[in-house]
């Protein structure tokens, strides 16, 4: 099959299909615009129902008049065809018997009467006689009598009644035309040979034509009745009717126009409201499309929160898996470390437990060594010196020489049980601390030291309102101990100096008492602090050897620390803090 | 003075016999009565056991009372003397070796007139032993013998 025929055949229905939607649609638009134009169309659809009334009414009009001249012409013409055939029965026969004739020339004539003929013509010009366009004759394509007017038929319209007439001589032929510029009605009828008339036509002198038959069509009788006449009459009417319709029409048009202004203002309110509602109706659409627009950037956020969150939630699984193995490893730990805690403090209760007994021990022992151990030296130094009293003189210089070191001995075993009571006491001793101010303690150290040795000569320089918080007893033996040793190791300077105060030391606070006294040699500044250490002669420098050791105690206790810088002969710095 | 007794409650003889030569090289010629121990102290302040039927107007001019005794110590002498009204007013001066605080808040809390360590220094004990027996002897007033119940 061609390319061509193919495409025709699926053309065809597609042209089909296109036309009969172009009419749809035209239909559609149609009845869009009526829709639209309502009130037009009404308009439109009320002119064409009054130009139908009108014409209709204009045709009853014609009608009316049409049938009012036909009425009015059949009653001229049976009047005078009445009135001649009365006049031919009762007057001229009559008076044909008493020898009385109708003729034609009766003016002239005495005893002579008109011919019924020439009464029906004049009477018909009498009748119509001040009406101008009326007409009412007898015609006859036959001639007339003698002095008659001269018949026949002279126009179309009496040529064609005739004719009518001959197939039809009972009916009226009738037809609107112009005469002498009027519109007119002419009706014409037959005029049919009586009894009397044949007998009369056949038999008088005068008659033309003596061959006729009752029945016969011997001329007819033609009204022209004019019906504008009839129309001006009519029209009165007429215009009182259209007035009538034209004010109905003319209120309708105004009841009309209220409605329609009244449903214009109603329609305008309508679409006012219709337009608020609109408007109203737009922001909120606007204000719909702006929360969408927000609900959908919200949600776009919610959407990457999620997203972040699940991927945070996954670091974070992955991030508590790995840390929660580690909790449970050192949950494990802890457990150990709690273990060996617990073991430990059970040690350490057991531990406590023993340092208590063992500080009782120290105390009952430092009690008895306070009581039982001085006993002894004081029965030595006793009878010792009651040997040198009471047996002098059998004693040599060397024997008491002997004794008096035994003595000595004694007594200063003596010091050594008194300063580690001391040393054992302070380690014992509750602390009791408050702020106090150190330099009227060192003041006051310093004026005893010089009440016992009021030949001495040193320069003090004590700084102004050092304050400490500490246990204020604890505090003094400290200072009486530095202070002590500063005083007894500037024994030998030409001029001493003890100076106290407080200072920055690598980055501490810290208080310090110098001299410029012996000082010592730093490689034995580790035994400085110790428990009967002594880094001078007892002959040169007398002492015990526990002071230092007792004020590291004392500052330890306090939870500071003490150190000391020195040279010899150059003096010694000791720096505590608390 | 001779009838000015002073009570010596001592344990050690070493230190009885230092107390006796101070007293003497002092010159206070007084009685001194000793009680080894806590026990005799009492029954001789109390005329008890050993002290029996002693006369119990004379009660001692001076307690010289030591801490460390064997039986009732010298703390547990003191409360029971001072609960006493026989010997509540009864001056006493304890006389010991140690200066242990402890001693020495609690001899003062039972009522001690005075507290005294005893040199190891025989000289300086005698000393010490000169200064009391001048001041409870002589200069201190005593309560009366009988004290109104």
């Amino acid at each position: 099959m061609p390319v061509s025929e193919l495409t025709l055949r699926k053309a065809l229905p597609l042209q089909v299909l296109g036309l009969w939607r172009k009419f749809v649609n035209r239909v559609l638009g149609g009845l869009e615009i009526l829709h639209k134009h309502t009130i037009l169309v009404l308009t439109v659809l009320f002119g064409l129902c009054l130009i139908v009334i009108y014409f209709h009414i204009s045709h009853l009009k014609t009608q009316m008049v049409t049938a009012m001249a036909f009425r009015g012409a059949d009653i001229y013409i049976r009047a005078l065809n009445e009135m001649r055939t009365w006049y031919t029965v009762e007057v001229v026969q009559r008076l044909h018997d008493q020898g009385i004739e109708a003729s034609a020339g009766y003016r002239d004539h005495q005893g002579k009467i008109p011919l019924p003929e020439t009464l029906s013509r004049n009477m018909g010009r009498r009748l119509v006689g001040g009406r101008p366009g009326e007409q009412l004759r007898l015609l006859s394509p036959y001639p007339f009598s003698q002095g008659g007017d001269s018949g026949g038929l002279i126009d179309a319209f009496q040529q064609e009644a005739w004719e009518f007439f001959t197939e039809h001589p009972d009916e009226p032929f009738y037809r609107l035309e112009q005469v002498e510029g009027r519109e007119s009605l002419r009706f014409a009828k037959a005029d049919r040979m009586q009894g009397a008339c044949v007998e009369c036509h056949n038999g008088h002198p005068d008659s033309p034509k003596r061959d006729w038959r009752i029945g016969q069509v011997g001329g007819m009788l033609e009204v022209v009745y004019p019906v504008d006449s009839l129309e001006t009459v009519v029209g009165m009417n007429w215009q009182e009717t259209y007035g009538l319709m034209g004010m109905l029409v003319f209120l309708w048009m105004g009841g009309f126009g209220l409605v329609v202004l009244k449903l214009g203002r109603v329609a305008s309110e309508l679409e006012d409201q219709v337009r608020e509602r609109t408007g109203a109706l737009q922001d909120a659409n606007k204000h719909l499309e702006l929360e969408i627009h927000e609900r959908q950037w919200a949600e776009e956020t919610l959407r990457q929160a999620k997203d972040t969150l699940e991927k945070r939630v996954q670091e974070r699984t992955g991030k508590l898996a790995a840390s929660n193995a580690e909790l449970i490893r050192e949950v494990a730990e802890r457990k150990r470390a709690e273990d060996d805690i617990r073991k430990l403090n059970s040690q350490l209760v057991q531990r406590s437990a023993q340092l208590e007994a063992s500080n009782k021990e120290l105390e009952a022992f430092s009690y008895s060594v306070s009581h039982d151990l001085r006993a002894p030296l004081r029965g030595i130094d006793g009878f010792s010196q009651a040997v040198l009293e009471d047996y002098d003189e059998k004693l040599d210089e060397s024997g008491r020489s002997y004794l008096r070191r035994v003595r000595a001995s004694s007594q200063r075993m003596s010091q050594l049980i008194d300063a580690m009571l001391n040393l054992a006491r302070l380690t014992r001793a509750e602390i009791h601390t408050q702020t106090f101010d150190m330099s009227a303690v060192v003041r006051a150290v310093l004026d005893d030291f010089q009440k016992m040795e009021p030949d001495r000569q040193v320069e003090c320089l004590v700084a102004n309102n050092v304050f400490a918080t500490a246990d204020p007893q604890l505090l003094r033996a400290v200072l009486e101990n530095l202070l002590g040793n500063a005083w007894k190791f500037t024994r030998q300077q030409a001029h001493p100096r003890i100076e106290f105060g407080h200072g920055q030391y690598k980055g501490q606070s810290a208080y310090f008492v110098t001299d410029n006294g012996a000082g010592f040699d730093m490689t034995y500044v580790h035994k400085l602090f110790g428990a009967f250490q002594r880094l001078h002669a007892y002959t040169e420098y007398p002492g015990v050897g526990v002071g230092l050791a007792t004020v590291h105690r004392i500052i330890q206790r306090h939870g500071g620390q003490i150190w000391a810088e020195g040279a010899v002969g150059k003096g010694a710095t000791f720096h505590f803090t608390l | 003075m001779t009838n000015k007794v002073i009570l010596l409650v001592e344990d050690h003889p070493d230190d009885e016999e230092l107390t006796m030569r101070a007293l003497k090289k002092n010159n206070i010629k007084n009685e001194v009565v000793v009680a080894r121990d806590g026990v005799e102290a009492l029954e001789y302040l109390f005329g008890t056991g050993a002290h029996a039927g002693r006369d119990m107007s004379h009660m001692p001019q001076i307690i010289l009372l030591d801490l460390k005794l064997p039986k009732i110590d010298g703390l547990e002498v003191l409360r029971r003397l001072r609960a006493d009204d026989r010997t509540k007013f009864l001056p006493v001066v304890v006389l010991t070796s140690s200066k242990e605080e402890q001693d020495i808040v609690k001899s003062y809390q039972l009522g001690a007139n005075s507290y005294v360590r005893k040199p190891v220094d025989f000289q300086e004990f005698t000393q010490a032993v000169q200064n009391l027996g001048l001041y409870w002897l002589i200069l201190n007033e005593s309560a009366p013998e009988r004290v109104p119940v």
